[in-house]
C-alpha cells in the first residue's frame, strides 16, 4: 500500500509571551513531512529550542497546532471522534527523555503495564499478564521482577526499557521516542538503540526519534529532518543529510560533534554559537541568517523555500 | 523522623489543648459567659487558676469556651474555604478551555488582591446584630479561599505538564482516573497543609476584627476576652492575667498548629 | 616542579543515616603542570566525588576517610588539602591556587546583580583592589579571553547559558590558580554552544599553562579536549592513559566496551552495550567491582582486587587479565 502512515502538512504552532502574552512566536513554524507505510526511522534533529518536543506533542494529539494538520492513515487526527480515538492510542505510543518521569513516583510502575493493557486492549486481569510477560522479555525483564515496585527501585537504564514495553504492550505501527537515551549512560545506549533497530525490522514498527545527538541519529535513522528555530531547514536519507552537510546549519552542527579523530580541527575553527533571541524565531527572512557564515543579500530579506539537492530538501538559498 | 521528640512534644500540647477546649466545657461549674459570677479582679490563684475578669467571669472556664468556640470557628471557616479554593482552583487548573482558565484565574486573582482586612471590617460592621460564631465563619470565608485556590491552580497546572501524565494519557486513562490515582497523593498532601494554615490564619483573622468589637461579643471566643479587658482597659489597672492568658494561649494554639502543618507538609502524600 | 597535585590512596564516600557509600575507593593519581587531565566514567562512578575531594570541598555527609592530596603551587609552597578543613582552604588555597566550576555552574551567577560585580567583588576580596580599578582590571580581563565588552554591564539573565559558562570560566581562572578542576562544565548545554565554551577552556589553559581537570561522562568531549584521561567505575580508576592510546588501544574490558560502544558519524557498524548496571556502593563486590559484567573474568577477579600496573609506557590498567 502506497498510502501514507503519517502526514504532517504546514504545522503551525504560536506560543505567546511578554505582557499578557500578546507577543506571538511560532514555535513550529510551517513543518511538513511524510512517513510511508514501510517501518522506517525517521529522525528529528535540532538543539533544544527548536520546536521538536512541540512537534512532537502535536504528532501525539496532545496539542492542537494553530494552523496545519497531521493525518494519520489518511485520517486526521484532531477531528476523530471517540472510538478512533482509543484506536489511535493503540497504534501511536511515545517514550520519553527522563525515565523517572515518565512514571509517576508514587505509584508502582506495573500499574500503568496493566492499566494500559486494560484501557487500550480491554484484556482479563489473565491475558494481561500473559501479554506483558511477553513484550517485557523483548525488553530483556522479567514480570516477576517488577511486579509491586517504585520507579526509584530501578536503574535509569531498566526504567526506560519499561517505558519501552509499555509503549510496547497495544502493538503499536508508529513510536515517538523523544530524547530516549540522553539520560542513559553511554555504555547502555547501544542496548537501547539496538532495541529501535529491532522493532523496525522485527515487529514493522516505525520510529520518530527525537534527538539532538547527531552520532546516534545516524546510526539508527533512515530519513532525518534538522530543524532550527520551529522550521525544517533541511531533511532527506540520514545518510547523505549528515555526510554532505548542506545547509550551513547542518554543517555547524555535525563539526560540532566532538570526535577524538578531528581534535586539531574541533578547536581550531571558528564556531557561532546562536543566541536563543526571540527574534530569530519571528524574522522574516531565513532565520539562520544572522549567524550563518554564508549569508547574502538574499538571506536576510526573504525566506528560502525547501529547494532539491537530489534525494535532499534544503531550505537555503546557496541551493536555489 | 515520625517518633521524634518534637513530634511527641506537639501533638502533646495539641492533645492539651483539644482537651480544654472540648471536653472541659462540660465540666463548668457555671456558665462562664454570665456576668458577676465570681470575685471580680481576682489574680490567679488556687481557686480561680487563671483569675477573673472586671465583670466578675472565671476566666478559665471563660477561656475553655472561648477556645472550643474560636477553633470551631477556624475549622469551619478552613472547612468552607479549602471547598471552594479547591473547587475553583482545579477546575481553573485542569480545564483545557482556555476562556474558562482565563475567567476564573482573573476571578482568583481578583479576589487575592482585594484587601481583606477592610472589607471583613465593613462586612462585620453591617451585619453586627446577626453576627454569630457560624456567620463569622463565613464572611472570613469569601477571602480565606482565594491565596489557596492559587495554589491549587498551580499545583493543577505543574501536574498537568508532568511527564507522567502523558504516559497516563497514552495509556488510556482517562481524566478522572488521572485525578484520583495520579494525582490524589499530592492533592492530599496540599489540603493536609493548607486546611491546617487557613486553621491558623482564620483563628488570627476573628481575633483580630474581634479586638475592634466586631466579632460575637456575647459567645465568647478569644478575641472577644481582648475585646473586653481592652474596654475595662485591663492592663492599666493591673488586670494583666485577663490579657495575657488568652494572648498565651492564643500564641500556643496558632504556633502548635503551624508545626503541625510542618509535620503533616513532609509526612503526608508526595515529594 | 612539575607536579601540581598528588593524590594518594583516596577513600572517601558518603556517610548515610544506615549506611556508608564507598564512592572513592583508593584512588591515587599525580596531576602535571600545563596538562589537561580528563576523569571520565558514568553515573555513579565517583568521579564528582573524587573532584570535590580533590578541592578540598568535604561537608557532611561526604567525608574523607583515608588518603592524602597535596597541592603544589607555582612558589615550591605545598598545601596538604586532605587535612584543612573547608573554611581554612577558603582562606588560602581557594581560588588563588585551585578553582573549582561545579555542575551547572552558569547558575551559580547572582540573578540580581550585574555580571562585573562578580569580578570586582573577587579583585577587592582577594587583591584588595579599589571598585574603580577592580572594573577597570575586569574589563581589560574580559578582553584578553575575547569575550565582548558588554557583557559585564549585563545582568545574567540577558546572557545565553553558553555565555554565562564562559564567564563562569573567566572568574574561576580570575586568580590565575595552577589548577583548575572543572565538574561537565558543558553538559547542560548545546552542542554548539558546547563547543564554544569548552574551546574557550582551552584556549584559557594553553594561555596560563596551568592544569585542568574535565570530569565529563562523554567520552568525545574527553576526546577532544584531554590530554590524559583516567576512567573510573564504581569508585575505582581502573585505566588511565595517554589519550590517543586510550580510543585507539583501551585495554580494561570496561574502557573496551564503552569505546568500542560509542556511535560515530560514517560508522554504521553494528554495536552492543554493556550488560546489567554498575554494583551498589553502599554494599561493593568483593574483588574487581566490574568483574559482575565482565566477559573475560576469571575466578580470582571475584576473590582479590586487582592492583595498578603499568602496561606500556603512560598507560596503566587494574585488571587481572594482563
Amino acid at each position: 500500500m502506497s498510502e501514507f502512515l503519517l502526514e504532517a502538512k504546514n504545522l503551525t504552532k504560536f506560543f505567546g509571551y511578554g505582557f499578557l502574552g500578546r507577543v506571538k512566536f511560532p514555535a513550529v513554524d510551517k513543518v511538513s513531512f511524510d512517513m510511508e507505510s514501510d517501518p522506517k526511522i525517521l529522525t528529528v534533529a535540532g538543539e533544544s529550542g527548536c520546536g521538536k518536543t512541540t512537534l512532537a506533542r502535536i504528532l501525539l494529539g496532545f496539542l492542537k497546532p494553530n494552523e496545519g494538520t497531521v493525518f494519520y492513515k489518511g485520517r486526521s487526527i484532531y477531528h476523530l471522534k471517540r472510538k478512533e480515538r482509543k484506536w489511535f492510542r493503540k497504534e501511536v505510543q511515545a517514550i520519553f527523555q527522563d525515565p523517572y518521569g515518565t512514571f509517576n513516583p508514587l505509584r508502582n510502575v506495573d500499574s500503568y503495564l496493566f492499566g494500559t493493557v486494560k484501557h487500550l486492549l480491554g484484556m482479563s486481569r489473565k491475558e494481561a499478564f500473559a501479554h506483558i510477560e511477553e513484550v517485557l522479555g523483548f525488553v530483556g525483564l522479567f514480570i516477576k521482577d517488577i511486579m509491586d515496585k517504585n520507579p526509584n527501585e530501578f536503574s535509569g537504564g531498566q526504567v526506560q526499557r519499561i517505558s519501552i514495553a509499555r509503549a510496547l504492550l497495544p502493538e503499536p505501527r508508529l513510536i515517538l521516542a523523544d530524547e530516549p537515551v540522553s539520560m542513559i549512560d553511554a555504555s547502555l545506549r547501544m542496548n537501547i538503540l539496538n532495541m529501535f533497530k529491532e522493532l523496525k525490522k522485527q515487529q514493522n514498527i516505525s520510529i520518530i526519534y527525537i534527538t539532538h545527538d547527531l552520532a546516534t541519529a545516524y546510526y539508527i535513522s533512515d530519513e532525518i529532518a534538522i530543524m532550527y528555530r520551529g522550521m525544517i531547514v533541511e531533511q532527506g536519507p540520514a545518510d547523505e543529510v549528515l555526510l554532505s552537510q548542506y545547509h550551513p546549519y547542518t554543517k555547524a552542527l555535525v563539526s560540532s560533534l566532538p570526535e577524538p579523530g578531528k581534535r586539531e580541527k574541533w578547536l581550531k575553527e571558528k564556531v557561532n554559537p546562536s543566541g536563543m533571541e526571540v527574534k530569530e524565531f519571528l524574522a522574516p527572512n531565513c532565520k539562520y541568517a544572522d549567524i550563518c557564515p554564508n549569508k547574502s543579500g538574499k538571506c536576510q530579506k526573504e525566506k528560502p523555500a525547501l529547494f532539491e539537492v537530489g534525494k535532499v530538501k534544503v531550505a537555503c538559498w546557496l541551493y536555489e | 523522623m515520625k517518633t521524634s521528640n518534637p513530634f511527641k512534644a506537639i501533638i502533646g500540647v495539641l492533645i492539651v489543648l483539644l482537651t480544654f477546649a472540648f471536653i472541659l466545657p462540660y465540666f463548668a461549674p457555671y456558665d462562664p459567659r454570665r456576668w458577676a459570677t465570681v470575685p471580680r479582679d481576682q489574680p490567679p490563684s488556687g481557686t480561680y487558676r487563671f483569675g477573673t475578669t472586671t465583670v466578675g467571669q472565671d476566666l478559665f472556664w471563660l477561656s475553655s469556651y472561648a477556645l472550643r468556640n474560636s477553633i470551631t470557628l477556624g475549622v469551619l471557616t478552613a472547612f468552607v474555604s479549602i471547598s471552594i479554593a479547591f473547587l475553583l482552583g482545579a477546575i481553573a487548573g485542569f480545564t483545557r478551555s482556555s476562556i474558562l482558565r482565563h475567567t476564573l484565574t482573573l476571578f482568583i486573582d481578583s479576589f487575592c488582591l482585594i484587601p481583606g482586612l477592610p472589607v471583613l471590617i465593613v462586612l462585620a460592621y453591617s451585619w453586627r446584630k446577626y453576627l454569630s460564631p457560624v456567620l463569622i465563619a463565613l464572611i472570613l470565608s469569601i477571602f480565606g479561599w482565594a491565596w489557596p485556590s492559587r495554589s491549587v491552580r498551580s499545583l493543577m497546572l505543574s501536574l498537568r505538564e508532568r511527564p507522567f501524565t502523558y504516559t497516563a494519557l497514552l495509556s488510556g486513562f482517562g481524566m478522572i482516573r488521572m485525578f484520583f490515582y495520579e494525582y490524589l497523593p499530592y492533592i492530599i498532601k496540599w489540603l493536609a497543609v493548607s486546611f491546617l494554615g487557613l486553621l491558623n490564619w482564620a483563628i488570627g483573622m476573628e481575633t483580630t476584627i474581634a479586638v475592634f468589637g466586631l466579632s460575637s461579643l456575647e459567645e465568647a471566643t478569644m478575641g472577644s476576652i481582648i475585646f473586653w479587658a481592652m474596654q475595662y482597659q485591663a492592663v492599666l489597672r493591673g488586670i494583666w492575667w485577663w490579657i495575657v492568658i488568652p494572648i498565651l494561649i492564643l500564641m500556643l494554639l496558632i504556633i502548635t498548629l503551624y508545626e503541625l502543618s510542618k509535620i503533616a507538609g513532609e509526612l503526608i502524600g508526595a515529594r | 616542579m612539575d607536579l601540581v597535585l598528588k593524590g594518594l590512596n583516596i577513600e572517601g564516600g558518603y556517610e548515610l543515616p544506615e549506611v556508608y557509600v564507598d564512592a572513592v575507593s583508593n584512588v591515587s593519581l599525580e596531576l602535571h603542570r600545563n596538562e589537561v587531565f580528563g576523569i571520565a566514567g558514568e553515573s555513579g562512578c565517583g568521579k564528582s566525588t573524587l573532584i570535590k575531594i580533590l578541592y578540598g570541598y568535604v561537608e557532611p555527609p561526604l567525608t574523607l576517610k583515608n588518603g592524602s592530596i597535596e597541592l603544589y603551587t607555582n612558589d615550591g609552597h605545598i598545601f596538604n588539602i586532605s587535612s584543612l578543613s573547608p573554611d581554612e582552604l577558603r582562606k588560602t588555597a581557594w581560588w588563588r591556587h585551585v578553582s573549582y566550576i561545579p555542575q551547572n555552574a552558569m547558575n551559580v551567577l547572582n540573578p540580581t546583580t550585574r555580571i562585573r560585580n562578580h569580578f570586582t567583588e573577587m579583585y577587592s576580596a582577594y587583591m584588595g583592589l579599589e571598585k574603580s580599578e577592580a572594573y577597570a582590571r575586569a574589563q581589560k580581563y574580559i578582553e584578553s579571553f575575547g569575550l565582548p565588552n558588554d557583557v559585564l554591564a549585563a545582568f545574567p539573565h540577558q546572557l545565553s547559558g553558553g555565555m554565562r559558562q564562559r564567564v563562569v570560566i573567566a572568574i574561576s581562572l580570575l586568580l590565575e590558580p595552577n589548577l583548575v578542576l572543572a565538574d561537565e562544565p558543558s553538559s547542560a548545554l548545546d552542542v554548539i554552544n558546547q563547543r564554544a565554551a569548552l574551546m574557550f577552556l582551552k584556549n584559557a589553559q594553553k594561555m596560563l599553562g596551568n592544569t585542568l581537570v574535565l570530569v565529563s561522562h562523554d567520552m568525545g568531549i574527553q576526546g577532544v579536549l584531554t590530554d590524559k584521561i583516567a576512567l573510573m567505575y564504581a569508585g575505582k580508576i581502573i585505566e588511565v592513559g595517554e589519550t590517543p592510546a586510550i580510543f585507539e588501544n583501551p585495554m580494561h574490558p570496561y574502557t573496551k566496551a564503552l569505546v568500542k560502544s560509542l556511535p560515530r558519524l560514517g560508522d554504521k557498524a553494528q554495536r552492543t552495550g554493556l550488560k546489567g548496571q554498575p554494583p551498589d556502593l553502599k554494599q561493593p563486590p568483593p574483588g574487581c567491582r566490574f568483574c559482575p559484567r565482565c566477559p573475560y573474568s576469571k575466578p580470582i577477579c571475584q576473590k582479590e582486587e586487582p592492583k595498578i600496573l603499568e602496561i606500556e609506557r603512560g598507560h596503566y590498567i587494574s585488571c587481572w587479565l594482563r
